[in-house]
């Protein structure tokens, strides 16, 4: 057809990006997990994709992040399909970040250059981050900042999970709220605030109104990784709801409706503030059920100070 | 030692009715979020747990403040209503609903709100929390008819005038971004439809069912369109394309004339059921950027005498009297210099289809008959060279008239909200998918064939589109 030219070759190309430029679709695949061997370097746990509704269903009570908003702000469904990757089965521990020749060491606030710091800061870092602490190389590393999580994973030939990596590995497809269930939270699936860290947290003059639960879960403040198999999400990777919140590899913001694959940092309504980065799962100062929900998730400004409740896991793209 | 942790909280639906009348009830409807950085001296990210509750009357009270001003009050006459948006005054004229009954037209509000940074301490002090918030917001401001009663004002002028004007206060809103508020215009189209709706959705469908059995699938259709304007009281649901200008004129013009719209006509009922054929192909996914598609397009640098104009004045006086310019001279200055031309940058939602079929009409008209009967075979080269020209603009005023069309389905359904449930589509384009889906189970799902289909609807003798994009059938 001679005539339809110019125009017509370009409307083709725009119907064509029509489709392209919307995330992708992906088609449904069900998602499983193989343990690592063959696929995933050692202490990973293979994923091998799937499909699954992001963030908590309309009508589920939660915080208002968690919903994924439509064009007209309503909360609805947003559907992420992933490739196959692996995890991190547990958090990065104080050894292996100390392992790594390259990586700037986790604060430890031996040193006085931050002036800002009051004798009660230098208290709680000096106690609660487990670098300083040569009795605990096998619990997570902590007090690390956004950039040495990055480092460290990139140091080791991997990444930081992206946000649907994490929560797709800590609740699969189901729907579930906690990476073990529906069952309300208990002192022997995860590491959270209990009667010892309620102890604690007094002695370091925090504030706290209540403890996730009344019994003990056997640390006052973090565990060693993997110590909660009770914990463990569909695909067997550990302290997904404990022991220390995750840097993950997005921005923060509203996450939009849709179908995505493979969507990575930022995917949100508006321009993405690259200041925050997302922040997901709970900790062992965990106060309350829905701050250890597999949904869970909050801004942290990557200027903070770094936070004894704060480390990571890596992942890797296959 | 301060960290600053953020929270995203949405403000979901809030919406306050700032007028009603016989015909429907105006909303402005405030949907939004804003967003916490909460500050510790305590480094305890989990004393974070920000639970702000908006469905609480306290809380709508306290967003109410904030979006509207302590002294917020809403004022409404018949054709004008006021409000105060924190500090500044926004009016908002409306279309006297005596002239139209569906047309809203609506200027573009700046929200002083949106962006709007304050402390949380001082304006939500019952959250015991520090920080600052921003607030991120749209404004959407709704007429939401009364079908019922509009159904009785209803005629085909109204329906097709509500349509135009929809048309051109969609495009003005596409055109808005960042912080100024979006516009949704609920009427015009969405009032065409609906009350075919509100008839009943189960009428609907059975029309839908009886049609497609009835003769050929093209046939079906139309049965269904007939049916469905009379249910309507309007002349017809579908858009009128254009053109209006007769092809049985007197004389060496009307003769001329006919000639031309042989030509240009297919040219541009190919243009738009090109576009069509390609829109309701299977996995077609327009996106939002479909609402700004830009492509660029080749036209005269200067404008060709106006021969339609001089064809329209005889079809309406029945007297001739010459075009805008002196077509011998414009003619003779193009045959020396060749076809002098532009590209322009063409945003398919602002552009005037019409406009672009103008120019290709009296480009053809002017050169035609030179091309055919020149002097000389290097006159003759010259003169045809103009021809192309003159097809492809009409063809692009196919496309550009079907992508329009297209648009103003795809906005005007996804803003409808059934009378009956008060539901809404979730997805802009999910009506588009239907739409799709019903032309190729219809028309076919192989391309040629579906486009062959959609000429078949087009009377390229008038110009007239009936291919029902818009024909409510679910």
């Amino acid at each position: 057809m001679p005539r339809r030219s110019v125009l017509t070759i370009a409307f083709a190309i725009v119907l064509a990006s029509c489709s392209s430029r919307k995330p992708t679709q992906a088609a449904p695949r069900d998602g499983s997990a193989t343990d690592s061997g063959s696929s995933c370097p050692p202490g990973m746990v293979l994923i091998d994709g799937g499909t699954f509704a992001m963030g908590l269903p309309p009508g589920v009570d939660g915080g208002s992040d968690e919903y994924a908003v439509s064009e007209n702000w309503r909360p609805t469904e947003r559907r992420v399909s992933l490739s196959p990757y692996c995890i991190d089965r547990t958090e990065v521990t104080v050894s292996s970040y100390a392992a790594c020749t390259s990586c700037e060491p986790a604060v430890t606030f031996e040193d006085s250059s931050r002036a800002e710091l009051t004798s009660r800061d230098r208290e709680r870092f000096t106690e609660l981050c487990n670098s300083n602490h040569p009795g605990r190389t096998a619990h997570p590393v902590n007090c690390v900042s956004f950039a040495q999580a990055v480092a460290y994973c990139r140091a080791v030939g991997k990444s930081l999970p992206t946000e649907a990596q994490w929560e797709y590995a800590a609740r699969g497809a189901d729907g579930r709220l906690y990476p073990w269930g529906n069952d309300e939270p208990s002192s022997s699936r995860l590491n959270a605030c209990d009667s010892e860290c309620r102890a604690l947290k007094e002695r370091l003059e925090f504030d706290v109104p209540e403890t996730l639960f009344d019994d003990s879960d056997g640390y006052a403040a973090t565990a060693p990784v993997g110590a909660f198999p009770g914990g463990a999400s569909p695909f067997g990777v550990l302290d997904m709801a404990g022991n220390v919140e995750e840097w993950v590899a997005d921005s923060y913001g509203l996450y939009e409706a849709g179908s995505f694959l493979d969507p990575v940092a930022p995917s949100v309504r508006r321009d993405p503030d690259p200041r925050g980065k997302v922040v997901r799962g709970g900790s062992w100062g965990s106060l309350g059920p829905s701050t250890i929900r597999a949904t869970h998730r909050m801004g942290f400004l990557v200027s903070n100070p770094p936070s004894w409740y704060l480390g990571f896991r890596c992942a890797l793209l296959i | 030692m301060k960290q600053i942790v953020q929270r995203d909280v949405a403000l979901v639906s809030f919406r306050r009715q700032l007028h009603r009348s016989a015909l429907g009830s105006i909303y402005a409807r405030f949907e939004g979020m804003a967003r916490f950085e909460l500050e510790t001296e305590t480094q305890d990210l989990q004393a974070f747990r920000l639970t702000l509750d908006t469905k609480t009357k306290q809380v709508q009270l306290q967003v109410d403040d904030l979006l509207f001003g302590a002294h917020g009050k809403v004022t409404a006459s018949k054709n004008k209503l006021s409000f105060t948006l924190g500090l500044d005054h926004v009016a908002i004229e409306f279309e006297p609903f005596s002239l139209n009954p569906v047309a809203v037209h609506l200027p573009s509000i700046k929200l002083p709100a949106a962006g709007q940074r304050f402390r949380v301490e001082q304006e939500l002090p019952a959250l015991g929390l520090t920080g600052a918030a921003t607030l991120e917001i749209e404004l959407f401001v709704e007429f939401v008819p009364d079908y019922r009663n509009l159904a009785k004002h209803f005629n085909a002028t109204t329906a097709k005038k509500a349509v135009q004007m929809t048309k051109s206060a969609l495009y003005k809103v596409t055109g808005h971004t960042g912080t100024v508020g979006r516009l949704v215009v609920r009427a015009g189209r969405a009032a065409v439809v609906a009350p075919f709706k509100l008839i009943g959705n189960s009428i609907g469908r059975q029309l839908a069912m009886d049609a497609m059995k009835l003769g050929s699938k093209t046939k079906a259709l139309q049965n269904l369109i007939v049916r469905a304007s009379k249910i309507l009281s309007a002349g017809t649901v579908v858009v009128d394309t254009w053109l209006s200008v007769k092809a049985a004129l007197p004389g060496v013009i009307g003769r001329y004339h006919k000639n031309v719209l042989g030509v240009v006509n297919p040219e541009f009922a190919q243009g738009y059921t090109l576009f069509m054929t390609a829109m309701t192909a299977e996995g077609v996914r327009p996106g939002d950027t479909f609402l700004d598609w830009t492509t660029k397009l080749t036209r005269m640098a200067s404008t060709p005498p106006d021969m339609l104009g001089v064809v329209e004045k005889l079809a309406v006086s029945g007297t001739v009297s010459g075009p805008d310019k002196h077509a011998k001279d414009w003619v003779t200055a193009q045959m020396r210099s060749g076809p002098r031309t532009r590209n322009v940058d063409v945003i398919a939602a602002e552009t005037s289809w019409e406009e672009l079929y103008r120019e290709g009409y009296n480009l053809y008209y002017l050169f035609m008959d030179l091309a055919q009967n020149a002097s000389g075979s290097g006159r003759v080269a010259s003169a045809f060279r103009f021809l192309p020209l003159a097809q492809k603009l009409v063809n692009a005023a196919g496309m550009i008239a079907a992508y329009q069309d297209v648009v103003t389905f795809v906005i005007a359904s996804s803003l409808f909200e059934d009378a009956r449930t008060g539901s809404q589509p979730t997805d802009l384009w999910e009506g588009w998918r239907d739409v799709a889906a019903f032309h190729r189970s219809v028309f076919g799902a192989d391309a040629a064939m579906r486009q062959a289909n959609f000429l078949s609807l087009v009377d390229v003798t008038n110009l007239r589109v009936s291919i029902p994009p818009f024909a409510d059938f679910q």
